[in-house]
């Protein structure tokens, strides 16, 4: 296996912050505030592959941002390693950001004054890319996004969906090796969505550029992203494919029936049924203890099942309970 | 580097020169002022108020103030936006420096200005006045001094909009600069009619090298004047960018430490 494009390596990184004393503390009378160290991240680790797509998930204040900081060479860790590109991040952030393109989905990147074409030749030369060569790959990224005919537009008449199709295409114009997406659905309907997973899915493909996403939306995850690591605290909580992700923390497994009896009986302890409306179930079981195979099969001894659905929670549930595990087990 | 500032300048300098409907709209003003103050000064002359100069220089005078004030745009806003819209932190992940990306793009809308409003002053100048400056190699080196000044305007009014870091809101430190560049800068009369306290005052300020100091050359300065008037420029451009990249250092930390 070729060498990680992104590496973190027991990331540390400790801030010194203030807080006010509290009133009953005898210290207030003479100083407000008191100096406190905040650990952000406490010995992170993880690796990221040349053209993998990896959503780095974690509850509000787990330590995500700083993360993405220090990957992007904004901060310089308390201690541990990080190679981004091939470069130490916060030694080397001038030559690093030729390398890097980001996207934050509340935050548009392009001048509101200026043309999406005008933006483009600016950001272009940014990157110092020849005007013959920066032209013809606006062209090029713009029929593929289907945002040709809108780049003489500004971005203020753009829907929402436009927009971000145009940010993304601006944060690729410098052809980085890694793409940073930060919510980049949010706010967006259905139908832009869909149509914007496809295209980061395609692009990837296309480019083999890396993409780490960071997003709240469990179907931005599902859509794009092959691996998941989950940052709880300021430590990586979890670190796998979805499938892995699934399997740890889905603790109970639903089969869904319909069945033509206004009951349903199972002989089996480990099986919940629970009655939804007239001809519907659910029975519940958690995989550890029996397979599925085996709960189908009781099921199906009831004679009157008409149809059944084997069901899993959704994944925003499962990413609950990863959080969970990730506050329980932090000392 | 090169070619990403030039970018940067190219573009707001043709976004500047097509954005007719304000260019078109402050050149009427532009007139506007030239013709009621060339009417003034006449009716100030004929009663015997003591000018520092002929009628026609003061129209002069004032139309190259005036250029200098029209062709600085309100960039306060734009950074003041850009704070609050977090532009300025996602800026830290291009390659090219806030403070440079914003600098070269108001020279490129400046220098379009200069020489939009450049034209409108000369010939409403000469058509008021009917006669050319009198110390015409002078007036000239006043007149190569304007984007000097105007540089040095533009960084002072950057420091302004960077002030939104703690003041959330500029407009009120725009509002008492722009107040300053007025009176203190002698925008309308030459410093030398003001009493001596101040002028005084003015000397040890910013405004008066940005338009009297400018603008002299049309009053009869001496080449000297507008030399020393230069290295004023020149120091306090060079206070104005260091006060403009510490509060931007000042934001920067800011940002880092997850304050903001």
């Amino acid at each position: 296996m070729s060498s990680p494009i992104i590496s973190l390596g027991e990331v540390t990184k400790r801030f010194i912050t203030t807080r006010p004393l509290q009133n009953k503390n005898p210290r207030s009378l003479f100083r407000r505030k008191e100096r406190v160290t905040v650990e952000a991240l406490r010995g992170v680790s993880f690796s990221v592959q040349s053209g993998e797509r990896v959503a780095l998930i974690g509850p509000n204040g787990a330590g995500k941002s700083t993360a993405i900081k220090i990957m992007t060479g904004l901060l310089e860790p308390t201690a541990g390693t990080a190679q981004v590109a091939g470069v130490v991040p916060w030694l080397e952030r001038r030559a690093l950001l030729f390398q890097i393109g980001c996207v934050f989905g509340n935050l548009s990147q392009l001048w509101p004054h200026l043309t999406v074409s005008d933006n483009f030749l600016l950001i272009g030369g940014m990157y110092e890319i020849e005007r013959l060569e920066l032209r013809a790959r606006i062209s090029r990224l713009a029929s593929h996004f289907g945002v040709a005919d809108l780049i003489y537009k500004r971005p203020s008449a753009l829907s929402l969906g436009e927009r971000m199709k145009c940010e993304i295409l601006s944060a690729l114009l410098h052809g980085p090796k890694i793409l940073l997406l930060d919510e980049p659905s949010i706010g967006l309907d259905v139908i832009a969505r869909l149509t914007l997973r496809q295209l980061i899915i395609d692009l990837c493909a296309e480019l083999g550029t890396t993409v780490l996403l960071t997003s709240h939306d469990t179907g931005d995850i599902e859509g794009v992203c092959e691996r998941v690591i989950v940052i709880n605290q300021g430590l990586a909580v979890f670190d796998g494919t979805l499938a892995e992700l699934r399997r740890r923390f889905v603790s109970r497994k639903t089969i869904s029936v319909i069945s033509e009896a206004d009951s349903l009986v199972v002989d089996d302890p480990r099986l919940v049924v629970s009655k939804i409306s007239d001809r519907r179930f659910v029975v519940s079981f958690d995989p550890s203890q029996i397979t599925t195979n085996h709960a189908v099969s009781r099921v199906l001894t009831n004679s009157g099942v008409i149809d059944l659905a084997i069901g899993e929670p959704p994944l925003e549930e499962i990413i609950a309970l990863a959080f969970e595990e990730g506050t329980c087990s932090a000392p | 580097m090169f070619r990403s500032l030039r970018a940067l300048f190219w573009i707001a300098f043709r976004t500047e020169l097509f954005n007719l409907p304000q260019i078109i709209s402050q050149s009427v003003f532009f007139v506007l002022i030239l013709s009621v103050f060339n009417f003034l000064w006449r009716e100030g002359a004929k009663s015997g108020l003591p000018l520092p100069a002929s009628a026609s220089q003061m129209v002069w005078y004032l139309a190259v103030t005036e250029v200098i004030a029209l062709s600085v745009t309100a960039i306060h806003r734009e950074i003041e936006t850009d704070l609050h819209k977090g532009r300025i932190a996602a800026a830290l992940l291009r390659p090219v420096h806030y403070l440079k990306v914003i600098c070269w793009q108001a020279a490129g809308t400046i220098i379009a200005r200069i020489l939009v409003f450049g034209v409108v002053g000369v010939l409403t100048a000469v058509a008021l006045t009917g006669e050319w400056p009198a110390h015409r190699d002078i007036a000239l080196a006043s007149l190569a001094l304007t984007p000097i000044a105007c540089a040095v305007l533009i960084i002072f009014i950057v420091s302004v909009g960077l002030s939104a870091v703690w003041l959330r809101e500029c407009s009120p430190v725009y509002w008492v600069f722009q107040k300053c560049l007025f009176v203190f800068g002698g925008l309308m009369l030459p410093i030398s009619m003001y009493p001596d306290w101040f002028r005084s005052i003015a000397a040890v300020l910013p405004f008066q090298p940005i338009l009297c100091g400018v603008a002299q050359g049309l009053l009869g300065a001496t080449s000297y004047d507008l030399l020393r008037n230069l290295g004023l420029l020149v120091l306090w451009f060079l206070v104005g960018l260091s006060l403009a990249a510490y509060l931007h250092a000042r934001y920067v930390r800011k940002v880092l430490r997850g304050e903001l």
